[in-house]
């Protein structure tokens, strides 16, 4: 067993700053590592919601993925359909379904990256249960321990270069 | 493509790539002078925007060459998630009319990353690596 090494990527688009857990994604790098860091878990472990523990996580299907735009709709992003197909092809995505109609929660893992989405943002929401449930280590609670590496900027708009292999 | 990104990467991600000459509208590979892979680039449709991403590259100019291929034939908008240490690209980028939308912190526990992360210029997306 190699040694298991771990990313963290913390989302700060518009919408999970204010919602805190709206989107993280943990990654072991080392091809083959199966053991998640319990550091991982400890992160996630903050918003942990007991209150939600006992809902039922289910294995979602390309056929749940109106409910994940809803959800999406719901937390006030994009639906970004094509970006939730591909975490459908090459990822697992689980989910907890609102009693209420809907789903309550999702989270993908796509080569060991973990990325979710919950309807309610708190500590004690279906998202911490996800996390801390899918997450193979024990829980613990501690404050986490990741020193940030750098930012990742997005860059979008037109693109005003046109002469192709020049630059 | 599968051996360059498993060096850059430092993981296996075969099944990945496989996928993304179905999803993605654009996967382009840039050869040196020598005709050796020397990079790749895929551009996916993401709501409004044709998202660049994998790209990997074996320096800047190839970067540059793979983002300008995809770019120049899109009328629409091009999203590239560049990494911050990667100032070069993004500033080069950000003269060709992009402009940073956001951003994502990058944190690692447990030592370096593994792979050549300098030649990994932009992920899937920033849920995927």
């Amino acid at each position: 067993m190699v040694a298991a090494r771990t990313a963290v990527w913390l989302s700060m688009i518009v919408g999970s700053c204010r919602l805190g857990v709206a989107h993280l994604c943990a990654l072991p790098i080392l091809d083959g590592a199966h053991v998640l860091a319990p550091e991982v878990l400890v992160l996630d472990v903050q918003s942990v919601g007991l209150a939600a523990a006992g809902l039922p996580i289910r294995r979602l299907s390309p056929a749940d993925l109106a409910a994940c735009v809803e959800l999406a709709a719901d937390r006030g992003w994009p639906p970004e359909r094509n970006k939730l197909r591909l975490l459908f092809a090459v990822g697992e995505a689980y989910g907890i379904d609102d009693p209420a109609g809907g789903l309550a929660a999702t989270r993908a893992r796509c080569f060991r990256a973990w990325g979710s989405a919950a309807s309610t943002p708190s500590p004690g929401t279906p998202a911490g249960s996800l996390r801390s449930r899918m997450l193979p280590c024990p829980a613990r609670f501690a404050p986490p321990r990741y020193p940030t590496v750098s930012q990742w900027p997005r860059w979008t708009g037109r693109y005003s270069a046109r002469i192709a292999g020049t630059c | 493509m599968a051996a360059l990104d498993r060096k850059v990467f430092g993981a296996d991600r075969r099944h990945v790539l496989t996928e993304l000459f179905g999803f993605a509208e654009r996967v382009l590979v840039a050869e040196d002078g020598q005709g050796a892979l020397a990079g790749f680039a895929a551009a996916w449709r993401n709501e409004d925007d044709l998202v660049i991403g994998p790209l990997v590259a074996a320096d800047l100019a190839v970067a540059k060459t793979l983002i300008t291929a995809v770019a120049a034939e899109e009328n629409g908008s091009v999203r590239v998630d560049v990494r911050g240490c990667h100032l070069g690209l993004a500033n080069w980028a950000a003269a060709r009319g992009l402009l940073p939308c956001g951003s994502a912190t990058l944190m690692v526990h447990g030592g370096d990353l593994p792979g050549e992360r300098d030649k990994l210029f932009a992920p899937v997306s920033g849920a995927t690596g």
